[in-house]
């Protein structure tokens, strides 16, 4: 009996998480793939750099944008793969629930599709979803947390992640 | 009959003796003033692996790692190369383990021992998986959430599986400090990639 309980404890927790995580699992999928690289940073890797207290970041102004973007930020995810990347971004295209996520930004030119949406979660941004489709790359990137657009877009050009400088658009005066 | 021989090795195994009793003695002076935390699911994982052939594996005490630092501080010049080595003696306890053998059984009890440790106040921190290698990095505090009381690296290949677990005492005030002393001299390279 007690373990019916937690099956269905499981079963009904599991359910709510793939509700509000179908990038989770999205990424799930392609953990064992060995074309795709996967990044995963935690809430906790981000409150840990946010207590690093640096000098430099009083000195430059560029380094102090940086922190305080990333002192909001609770998780981020990367995936990407140069196998077949057209393709897994029609996939991934796809799997993007429209109810939950609003399109920001979409670019399109002769070399790469780029599409960036938010998730609103009561006038805040919750997520922000990067997804960029070329010949030779598909990257699919999220950011998990109280996204502020106008941070995220000084962010843009720090990312060593190509497609992620699209990310200049999502602030404000874009 | 005694002959030349006999004498030197007796003295030898005597030498021995004296050797690991005096070893016994430390571990058994040191093990009552240590204060660590439980990592009581790792030292299970690491005991069922550690009896496999082709496996290296040890656990390095504090004590140790403190000596070989302060040893190593007396070769090193920049002021934050001996910093790191002061932060490296706040390291009670070292585990490795290297596993040359890999199959799915293995993984699925990784995945099992990835649980545990959540469920042990373990957090995820990083991980990373690029082409075939994947590598997790999961840290424990303290109360304070001023402090790491360990850390636990995995990282995974086709050949090999090394996992890492390092129970210490450092502030995150004292990994500050270093890093003001790295800004000093060089340029920090702040970049996500």
């Amino acid at each position: 009996m007690k373990y019916i309980i937690i099956l269905f404890i499981t079963a009904f927790s599991l359910n709510v998480q793939a509700q509000s995580d179908a990038i989770e699992k999205y990424f799930q999928q392609y953990i064992d793939n060995e074309d795709f690289t996967v990044v995963y940073i935690s809430p906790k890797m981000f409150s840990l750099i946010s207590k690093l207290d640096l000098n430099e970041v009083d000195n430059d102004p560029e380094a102090k944008a940086v922190m305080e973007t990333i002192k909001d930020i609770k998780g981020l995810r990367v995936l990407k793969t140069d196998v077949n990347s057209l393709v897994r971004y029609k996939e991934a295209m796809k799997t993007i629930n429209t109810k939950e996520y609003e399109v920001l930004v979409t670019v399109r030119d002769k070399d790469q599709n780029v599409n960036i949406w938010v998730k609103e979660d009561a006038d805040k941004i919750s997520e922000l979803l990067l997804l960029v489709g070329a010949l030779d790359e598909f990257v699919m990137l999220s950011f998990v947390g109280d996204i502020d657009l106008d941070k995220i877009s000084k962010l843009a050009n720090n990312i060593d992640i190509s497609g992620a400088e699209h990310l200049e658009k999502v602030g404000s005066g874009n | 009959m005694l002959r030349g021989g006999d004498s030197i090795i007796n003295f030898k195994k005597i030498k021995m003796k004296t050797t690991t009793l005096l070893l016994l003695l430390w571990g058994v002076m040191l093990a009552p003033t240590a204060s660590f935390a439980q990592t009581k699911t790792i030292n299970t994982f690491y005991k069922e692996f550690k009896g496999l052939d082709k496996n290296v594996k040890m656990t390095i005490p504090g004590w140790l790692i403190g000596m070989g630092a302060e040893v190593a501080k007396w070769s090193v010049d920049t002021p934050e190369e001996k910093e790191s080595l002061n932060l490296l003696k706040k390291v009670n306890k070292l585990k490795l383990l290297v596993t040359s053998e890999n199959s799915d059984v293995k993984n699925a009890k990784i995945s099992g021992l990835f649980s545990q440790l959540r469920d042990d106040s373990f957090e995820d921190l990083i991980m990373v998986k690029e082409e075939d290698t994947m590598v997790n990095v999961m840290i424990r505090g303290g109360n304070d959430d001023d402090t790491i009381k360990n850390l636990f690296v995995l990282v995974r290949e086709p050949e090999e599986i090394v996992m890492l677990s390092m129970k210490t005492n450092i502030k995150m005030e004292e990994v500050n400090e270093l890093l003001h002393l790295m800004e000093d001299d060089y340029d920090l390279d702040m970049k996500l990639d």
